[in-house]
């Protein structure tokens, strides 16, 4: 018994040494700017003492948190809009992508052709999509002012100029693209037996009664997966952002990422502590997020 | 034994060619191996001549001024490829591990808050005191720069010297006085309203720089408003009657007078209103001096574009000259090393280099020194012509205020410019603009 709890430890200790690496690097990379955002968020660190952040102390311990929900219209109406951009993406992108994949696994005529298509703009750097976008929004030269002439002559659509517009310009930047999403969702569906399709058939089921008897309910975990990945892309939102409109007109356009830059590099206040305390409510936002739509998913167990 | 001996050369090879490296960098960082003592300087003009000519010519005033000393010490010139933004982000880096350049030129990037604060860089305000030929050559930069504390940490050797551009071809077609003649904002008036009545947009705008300009020109319009303006970075309100004014005229006498398709986003990539100007679309623009370089073989004549100072109601003329955050200097640097650097910002600051910077279209100096009238006859190129009359021009206004960023700040510069998209559309009033400018304020306390 000895000998077999001494070999044990052996090899606990010999796994320990294999994963100390690996535990490090998290340590190092992950672990330590998360604890750093962490306590920075109680702290005073901008222009006037940046290379040494202050404590706030204990009786203001929460400042930046009750300036951010209190006085600090950018940060709330990037909270708002990460919202938006996280229910938007669940609304729009999960299942378009869904129905394009379903639409694709029945492997119709030209389906690879349509399969790449819808991929190619996710293999598109943010950056181009960004120009293409800013191009498209243009409004001495961009398509968009001139069909908005056409069918209402002299309205001179500017869709970046516009609060409203400029909110809906930058969603549909990105909210449409769910070619990976895509592919996912497709790899898993051909991945499932083809006995149960068969044997669907022979008892007279349709196609419609496969794709929402058998095929969704096999592909939930999947679903579940691609939500995590699309939510979490609008919440983090800020490359299109920052190429189409700068998070303007008048702030409209703010995620939290954008507010975290601005706030902490795109100022002169250089205010880091601020910035952080956004990104402490985004991390936890996100956790929130990623737990909702496992519940909702069952992706946990493994359905 | 053939990998044997195979290996031994390697690594032989890579020992030496290791200790030559570590040989290099500390002999790069000491005194360049001569014993004399070492500058090293990082500018952000990387530019290819082809690309931008001004940067070539640059390098060149900074590489005379090494060879020129060269038996007296080290003068190390380093290009950033990031320009002056990869210079500030370089510092911010640098500032966290306690470095700092020895000496740079930021370009308009204000670093001297953060840098001052850690301690990090040396008061040239002494240096300047001193010597009344150094003084004179920094010009506007001594005054706008000196902080609330009395000290100086950055001067510059170019100023952005604001004023506006006009095409006086449309002006005649639209039967409009043209801004020379102007004595007030209702010539001003008259003439955008002549203009708008002749079909020709009197200006193209976006929501950031050209916008902001106009609205710094028309703060200078009397005495109470320019006594507003002045406040600056002090101001604790914008509930006051000379800003709703200027707030309200950049509503209804100025963004309502033009279209949806003259007025852009903003941002570093919105240039239509630009363009709008060179192919002779828009009679207007606001824009520094140094837009002359685009005007070369424009489609709107190079010959029809003037350049004007903004009026006033009181009978002056202004003009928005603004100094910003140029040479900054490592206060970690022997008192040698700082006198090296000193020496550098009185080169750069010469009337000799002032006139070379004029002359070769490069942009405005904030130099007293400086014969433009001189430096008129002594260039060739129309859009040098263009650019040292310019020059001219603005240094002749009775006012010379802060451009809208260097006055405010960038932050409130920034809030500002985010209203102009609303106050077009109607969506904002003026009390909208005020009262979210106050909440800008304290939330940035």
């Amino acid at each position: 018994m000895k000998k077999k709890k001494s070999r044990l430890n052996k090899r606990t200790g010999f796994i320990l040494y294999f994963l100390m690496p690996a535990i490090l690097l998290y340590l190092i990379i992950y672990a330590y700017p998360l604890i750093n955002i962490f306590f920075t968020s109680f702290c005073e660190w901008n222009s006037k003492n940046f290379v040494a952040p202050r404590f706030l102390g204990w009786d203001h311990v929460f400042d930046n948190y009750r300036k951010i929900f209190t006085v600090d219209a950018n940060f709330q109406r990037a909270l708002i809009n990460s919202i938006k951009w996280v229910i938007l993406t669940m609304l729009i992108q999960i299942p378009w992508s869904v129905l394009v994949a379903l639409v694709l696994s029945k492997r119709e005529r030209g389906w690879r052709m349509t399969r790449n298509a819808f991929v190619i703009p996710n293999i598109i750097s943010t950056a181009a999509i960004g120009l293409i976008f800013l191009n498209l929004y243009s409004p001495a030269r961009g398509i968009v002012t001139e069909i908005c002439n056409k069918i209402v002559p002299g309205s001179n659509v500017s869709v970046l100029a516009n609060e409203k517009w400029a909110f809906w310009g930058v969603t549909f930047s990105f909210v449409l693209f769910g070619g990976s999403s895509c592919l996912l969702l497709m790899t898993q569906i051909f991945s499932i037996d083809p006995g149960i399709y068969e044997a669907a058939k022979v008892d007279g089921a349709s196609s419609l009664q496969i794709d929402t008897r058998i095929t969704l309910p096999l592909l939930r975990p999947m679903i579940g997966t691609v939500s995590v990945i699309a939510a979490n892309y609008g919440l983090l939102l800020y490359n299109e952002i920052a190429l189409i409109s700068g998070g303007g007109p008048d702030n409209s356009t703010y995620s939290l990422s954008f507010y975290i830059y601005k706030t902490a590099l795109g100022s002169q206040k250089l205010n880091f502590a601020r910035a952080n305390t956004a990104g402490v409510i985004q991390i936890f936002l996100g956790i929130l997020l990623v737990g909702c739509i496992n519940r909702l998913f069952h992706t946990k167990d493994g359905e | 034994m053939k990998n044997k001996v195979f290996s031994s050369i390697l690594a032989l090879a890579m020992t030496v060619s290791f200790v030559s490296a570590a040989g290099q960098t500390v002999l790069a960082a000491d005194d360049g191996g001569d014993g004399l003592p070492s500058v090293t300087f990082t500018h952000g003009y990387y530019h290819d001549e082809s690309e931008w000519a001004p940067a070539a010519e640059m390098r060149k005033i900074y590489q005379e001024f090494a060879d020129m000393h060269k038996d007296e010490f080290t003068f190390n010139i380093v290009a950033d490829q990031g320009g002056a933004e990869g210079i500030y982000n370089t510092a911010l880096n640098d500032l966290s591990s306690g470095d700092f350049y020895d000496i740079a030129d930021f370009g308009g990037w204000d670093i001297t808050e953060a840098a001052a604060g850690a301690g990090a860089i040396m008061d040239l305000k002494p240096y300047l005191d001193a010597d009344d030929d150094l003084k004179a050559g920094v010009g506007v930069c001594y005054d706008q720069n000196m902080t609330a504390d009395g000290k100086i940490y950055s001067v510059r050797e170019q100023v952005e010297g604001v004023g506006f551009w006009y095409n006086e071809a449309l002006f005649k077609e639209a039967g409009a006085e043209t801004p020379d003649m102007w004595k007030s904002w209702a010539d001003f008036d008259a003439a955008v309203d002549k203009l708008v009545a002749a079909g020709i947009s009197p200006f193209s705008m976006n929501a950031g720089w050209p916008t902001n300009i106009l609205a710094a020109g028309y703060s200078q319009r009397d005495e109470a408003s320019r006594e507003f303006y002045a406040k600056g970075r002090e101001i604790e309100s914008f509930d006051d009657e000379t800003f709703r004014q200027t707030t309200g005229f950049m509503q209804k006498n100025v963004l309502e007078k033009i279209d949806a398709a003259h007025f852009g986003p903003g941002g570093d990539d919105d240039n239509q209103y630009m363009l709008d100007f060179t192919s002779g679309d828009s009679a207007m623009l606001f824009n520094g001096v140094w837009a002359a370089g685009d005007f070369t073989d424009c489609e709107a004549g190079i010959e029809n574009l003037k350049p004007a100072l903004f009026p006033t109601d009181d009978g002056k003329k202004a003009g928005l000259l603004s100094g910003g955050c140029g040479y900054v200097v490592s206060d970690k640097l022997s008192d040698e090393q700082k006198e090296i650097c000193v020496e550098f910002i009185k080169y750069m600051t010469s009337p000799e280099i002032a006139g070379r910077i004029v002359e070769n279209g490069i942009g405005m100096v904030p130099s007293t020194a400086v014969d433009y009238e001189a430096a008129a006859g002594t260039v060739e190129s129309p859009a040098g012509k263009l650019l040292v009359e310019a020059c001219r021009t603005l240094n002749t206004a009775d006012i010379k205020a802060l451009g809208w960023g260097n006055n405010f700040g960038g932050d409130v510069e920034g809030e500002y410019q985010n209203k102009y998209a609303g106050l077009k559309d109607g969506s904002k009033s003026v009390d909208d603009v005020i009262k979210e400018l106050d909440q800008a304020l304290e939330a940035a306390q």
